[in-house]
């Protein structure tokens, strides 16, 4: 059977979102039935009722979703909407929820995947799609104990949900379920395998910079000084250049689209993991979005708008590379919310470029608080700053 | 034949993408020597009982290590290629 995708983008109340939405997955499957409908909603749509509504107008479909910091289909970009992804075709697909990821992601990430079968006849292929709190600073720590708990032939992709640069509560949620500190998981059993492609686009602008005390996911020194002081003051000259003082920075918005602009590069090989702060603390310190460990060194990065059109084609390139000559249906993807802060108006570009490096195919996705990809080789799979894609083969 | 052996720089290689390079090879080398091993050559069993040992610290470095054990038994278990 052909693989079919639908995508969608509605904003409005939660009612008439639904209601064009369901309109539009209908008319863009025709007479196929989803298996799978992937939502990322804006703040403006509380993610249960969301689901609970799309799951009544689509009972036989597996339903992942979570909240965003921004919304697209290959048709628009938005803000204070909803996207959706329909996948129809050759699949089976299983989801699961855990809660309680800061305090014990051990626990959640568990309870979101103990339950989901590891085998379905007839399809050999198992990828996952996994969707994490933004805000818990457990990104690495969920993505870790899932491939653990999956083992190393099920590639995941994925992100760590928004919430409009709100920094104040993340949701995720499958079948009409929502929750805050959460984890969502949806397990695709396929008859092919899926590509998953990861890119960023950074590059590092400052000496190395040493962490010199850090507890979990806070930092509270640099080289031995207040973790704040040393960020505000080796980017404080790139940042006046771009009009900004981080000295006048007030909401936690403000600051949070700060360290989308400047960011940790910790070198691993010849690449640069991108770690960036999430919040400041009033003591100096600084909240990222997983655990860091003392001793780690890192230069600063940054970007432009040419590196960030550039690693979005990269990785729509790596994804359709994994999928060798076959047309691609169409691809899920997860793009750092730091991308709309750098390109602004041509955010949509890069989203164009995706579309147009898997042959115009039909592409979903929302701006994340991070990025998630692991393939069977990795040794790590959270990402920031970063884009990642699934696609799916024709 | 010799038994197969691991490089510590090898072993702290798995740990390096989700703990950065300065902080694997210190944990790396902490523990060997924790655990009495003095040479740079480890045998797989080595190794094991390193990342095991690694494996109960709390937070992202006992993760980390949990998920490093995984991967390095598919990949060395059967002795090195």
């Amino acid at each position: 059977m052909e693989t079919r995708v639908a995508t969608a983008l509605a904003s409005g109340s939660v009612q008439d979102a639904t209601r064009a939405l369901a309109k539009d997955v209908r008319s863009g499957l025709g007479d196929a039935a989803p298996q799978l409908l992937v939502v990322f909603g804006s703040t403006e749509q509380p993610l249960g009722e969301l689901l609970a509504r799309l799951q009544a107008e689509f009972p036989e479909a597996a339903l992942l979703g979570c909240s965003t910091a921004g919304e697209f289909t290959q048709r628009q970009e938005a803000n204070a909407s909803v996207s959706v992804f329909a996948l129809a075709g050759d699949y089976r697909v299983h989801t699961g929820l855990g809660a309680g990821l800061k305090e014990s992601p051990d626990a959640a990430v568990g309870s979101a995947i103990r339950a989901l079968p590891s085998k379905v006849e007839g399809y050999p292929h198992r990828t996952v799609v996994l969707l994490i709190d933004g805000l818990a600073g457990m990104g690495e720590e969920a993505t870790l104990l899932a491939a653990t708990l999956l083992g190393p032939d099920v590639p995941i992709a994925g992100a760590a949900a928004g919430d409009d640069w709100k920094v104040k509560s993340t949701v995720v949620g499958c079948g009409g379920r929502a929750i805050v500190d959460g984890v969502a998981v949806a397990m695709i059993h396929s008859k092919k395998p899926l590509g998953i492609g990861v890119a960023h686009g950074h590059r590092p602008f400052s000496d190395v910079l040493k962490i010199t005390k850090a507890q979990g996911n806070v930092v509270h020194e640099i080289d031995g000084r207040p973790a704040w002081e040393v960020w505000a003051e080796k980017t404080r000259p790139e940042a006046l250049k771009d009009g900004i003082d981080p000295d006048k920075l007030v909401t936690a918005g403000e600051s949070l689209q700060y360290f989308a602009r400047f960011e940790a590069g910790v070198a691993v090989g010849k690449e640069f993991k991108i770690r960036p702060p999430f919040f400041r603390i009033p003591d100096g310190s600084l909240g990222f979005s997983c655990g860091i460990v003392e001793g780690t060194e890192f230069r600063l990065m940054r970007s432009d708008p040419e590196l960030q059109l550039e690693s979005a084609r990269e990785a729509a390139r790596r994804a359709r590379g994994q999928l060798g000559d076959q047309p691609i249906a169409g691809a899920l993807v997860f793009d750092c919310a730091c991308r709309k802060v750098l390109l602004q108006d041509g955010f949509f570009s890069a989203v164009q470029a995706i579309s147009s490096e898997l042959g115009d195919a039909k592409v979903a996705g929302f701006e994340s608080y991070g990025e998630i990809a692991l393939n069977q080789q990795d040794f790590s799979g959270f990402h920031n700053a970063t884009t990642v894609l699934l696609a799916f083969p024709r | 034949m010799s038994p197969k052996s691991y490089r510590r720089a090898e072993v702290a290689a798995v740990l390096v993408p989700a703990l950065g390079e300065p902080a694997s090879k210190k944990l790396i080398e902490e523990t060997a020597k924790h655990l009495g091993l003095e040479r740079d050559d480890l045998s797989f069993e080595e190794v094991m009982a390193i990342l095991e040992h690694i494996a109960s610290a709390p937070g992202i470095v006992g993760i980390a290590a949990r998920f490093s054990k995984t991967r390095v038994i598919l990949m060395w278990g059967s002795g090195r290629s």
